[in-house]
């Protein structure tokens, strides 16, 4: 191969490995985020105190307190002329969940006044303004021209030109608690009061309505169902990749199977999709692994409970899902959710049709099903591949208060044959030497005094490698400031690597060695 | 030698990223913990060779900063892969972070003393595949990181991160002729440094 040939040929990088990255980068990145604003926000609200206590007097007036519009309207037409006029430049879209009364630009000639505990996203296009109100008091002002949309839970608002109020009730407080991560929930019912302009009020299976100033609609829960979320047909879509792999893997174990190679079957390993036979090689998944990798479908799995509170909004409960995770290193990993996954649920109404109730939980097991099927984990395994069982609790209730009923019984996330804490059994002395090193070269000390103390506690291990691990224990337990492992561990350090030990550790603070001589008196046996 | 590093992430999904374009905090945090560690170690292997290696944690969430500031604006049907362009960002702000003079080598922190120790201590039983490979990630450091950085960067992001010539050539704001260039260049040295380490 000539030199120019050669030479627009990659290189070969990986030996070059990067550091494991410092924990908490993301945590401190959402602190930043939020300390810098949402997107749209403008900051402290200019909202009139008058004008949010009037909003709260419409909603308690749906709920049989008799109020006029008028004075509401009047508050309104206050709160208008004190609010500053929409600024160019607002992003055209974003998403804001007020933890205080305050003010939105949302552009395109509209201005939005959040209650508390109100969640509003949109999203400005050249059609025009599109909202989702999933849940508080919102006080919209759209001058146009374009058009206004706010889509609610139960129906949508449309609007050219109009100053009016929609309340979604309860769901600030509505939360979906699943396995400790809370999303947000349903409401129940939606107020829309106009006080000026007008608006047109269209509700699935029913004709459109227009509102006009001074009159108000309230839109009751009536069980119709919406279009399916996105998260659905994702997880359709991811569905079919998902085949392809399985039948990928299934061949591929078919042809191990049939010419003898990867160790043959496990004794009790249940066949393999195709008719293959499976190796129960122990999983290497780590459980924060597994949490990571559900946390990020979580939205996705508030999104199923989310469609059947539109049917059921009491329903709870817990769920008990178990994944199969079946995995090749050269293919990818599949997630199966079981058939005797459990889906316990109660709460819903007296008069529920039973049969229509199973119907709707059957829906909701499919989702649920879909979206964790559509989990994408690390590599598990050796070379052969493996497979871990996994059995992780969902606990589901409408709001975060009712969480703690429906979860009667608390249970952590349970693998089967998925090791956690523990070095995986099959791992040498050297191996496990290799990994402390590893770790301590990326400071994760934890790890790596987890390894090497399960070094020197093995029996039959050279001399050498017991020396070595205790030099990265006493470097861990330094660098940790813990003092006393240190010293427990110094006497084993072999006598070429006890010096620099000992200066690591004094320069930490740490005296490994009561009454050795002053670092600086000490020579670095490696220079 | 042709086999990559697997550093290339697997991109967010649609919906999440739709949802962190709207603001979503949730989602945007999916989009950081999903792209944190290549950002990381992309912006670890262009500016640790320089000395700034305790630099790359700043950089890495100033990069996410900058994503959520910017990601509005980010089209999902666009040319540019989502990690293209997050590495844009953090490759941009490496660069500056040299050019700006701030390459001064700092104090040799504990860690890396550490590091150094642990390297020089007789390997014992370790295996020797290890040792090789680890032999070879240390030839491999030193030949990328005497590169001038500008050429570290071409190489890392074409032979680490498999972006095209026009993907590099957009993030470094250099013509693609320059990319190819130095592209070749860079392989060239580090290749006559290893082979010069392998002679020795």
């Amino acid at each position: 191969m000539s030199e120019r040939k050669r030479d627009d040929e990659p290189i070969d990088l990986s030996a070059w490995a990067a550091p494991t990255p410092p924990r908490g980068i993301a945590n401190r990145v959402m602190e930043a985020v939020k300390a810098s604003g949402g997107a749209g926000e403008e900051g402290p609200s200019t909202r009139p105190r008058s004008r949010s206590a009037s909003l709260r007097m419409s909603g308690r007036r749906w709920r049989g307190i008799a109020l006029g519009l008028a004075g509401a309207a009047a508050a309104a037409a206050i709160a208008w002329a004190v609010w500053p006029r929409p600024r160019g430049g607002a992003p055209t879209s974003g998403q804001v969940v007020a933890e205080a009364p305050s003010k939105v630009v949302l552009g395109g000639g509209s201005v939005a006044l959040l209650g508390a505990g109100a969640d509003v996203a949109w999203e400005r296009t050249a059609a025009g303004l599109t909202v989702t109100q999933a849940a508080g008091e919102v006080t919209y002002q759209h001058a146009g021209p374009s058009g206004l949309v706010i889509i609610t839970p139960l129906a949508e608002v449309h609007t050219a030109g109009a100053t009016l109020d929609v309340e979604v009730p309860m769901s600030s407080k509505s939360k979906v608690a699943i396995a400790g991560v809370a999303g947000a929930g349903l409401a129940a019912a939606v107020v829309i009061a106009v006080y000026e302009g007008k608006a047109e009020v269209r509700e699935p299976a029913a004709s459109p309505r227009v509102v006009e100033a001074g009159a108000q609609v309230a839109i009751a829960p009536t069980g119709a169902t919406r279009a399916p979320f996105a998260p659905v047909a994702k997880a359709t879509k991811d569905r079919t990749q998902r085949d392809a792999l399985a039948a990928a893997i299934a061949s591929v174990r078919a042809t191990r199977a049939a010419t003898g190679t990867g160790g043959g079957p496990a004794p009790g390993g249940p066949p393999a999709p195709g008719g293959g036979q499976v190796d129960l090689t122990p999983g290497q998944l780590s459980k924060e692994e597994i949490r990571t990798s559900v946390r990020e479908v979580v939205p996705l799995l508030v999104d199923c409970y989310t469609l059947m509170l539109d049917k059921h909004p009491r329903l709870g409960g817990k769920v008990i899902a178990r994944l199969v995770v079946d995995a090749e290193p050269d293919l990818g990993t599949i997630v199966t959710m079981e058939d005797d996954s459990e889906v316990s649920m109660k709460g819903a109404a007296a008069d529920t049709d039973p049969a229509a109730l199973q119907t709707d939980l059957g829906d909701f097991r499919q989702c649920l099903g879909a979206t964790l099927e559509s989990l994408v984990l690390p590599p598990l395994g050796d070379k052969d591949g493996g497979r871990v069982e996994i059995t992780y609790p969902f606990v589901f209730a409408p709001s975060e208060e009712e969480a703690d009923e429906f979860d009667d019984a608390p249970a952590p996330v349970r693998q089967k044959r998925v090791r956690d804490d523990d070095p995986a059994p099959a791992m040498t002395a050297d191996q496990l030497l290799a990994d402390a090193e590893a770790a301590a070269k990326t400071s994760e000390w934890g790890r790596a005094i987890r390894q090497a103390e399960t070094v020197m506690k093995m029996s039959g291990v050279p001399r050498g490698i017991v020396e070595r691990a205790a030099m990265i224990v006493a470097l861990g337990a330094c660098n940790l400031g813990n003092a006393k492992k240190a010293r427990a561990v110094f006497p084993r350090i072999s006598p070429a690597a006890k010096n620099l030990v000992r200066q690591r550790c004094l320069s930490g603070g740490i005296e490994v060695e009561p009454g050795a001589p002053p670092a600086g008196e000490l020579k670095d046996p490696f220079r | 030698m042709v086999a990559r590093a697997a550093s290339a992430p697997r991109e967010l999904d649609d919906l999440t990223l739709h949802r962190a374009q709207r603001g979503d905090h949730a989602a945007f945090r999916l989009l950081v913990e999903r792209y944190e560690r290549p950002v990381w170690e992309l912006v670890w292997r262009l500016i640790a060779p320089a000395g700034l290696a305790a630099r790359a944690e700043d950089l890495t969430q100033e990069t996410f900063l900058r994503v959520y500031r910017a990601l509005h604006g980010f089209d999902p049907a666009g040319p540019a892969r989502l990690s293209t362009w997050i590495f844009t960002i953090a490759s941009r702000l490496a660069l500056n972070e040299l050019r700006a003079g701030k390459a001064a080598a700092r104090a040799i922190d504990i860690d890396a003393a550490l590091d150094e120790l642990i390297a020089s201590v007789p390997a014992g039983g370790t295996p020797a595949r290890e040792v090789a490979r680890r032999q070879l990630g240390e030839a491999l450091a030193a030949a990328v990181g005497a590169l001038p950085a500008p050429a570290r960067a071409v190489l890392v992001l074409s032979d680490v991160y498999e972006l095209s010539h026009d993907e590099i050539a957009h993030a470094l704001e250099i013509e693609v002729g320059t990319v190819k260039s130095r592209l070749s260049r860079a392989r060239a040295a580090v290749r006559a440094q290893l082979d010069r380490g392998v002679q020795s």
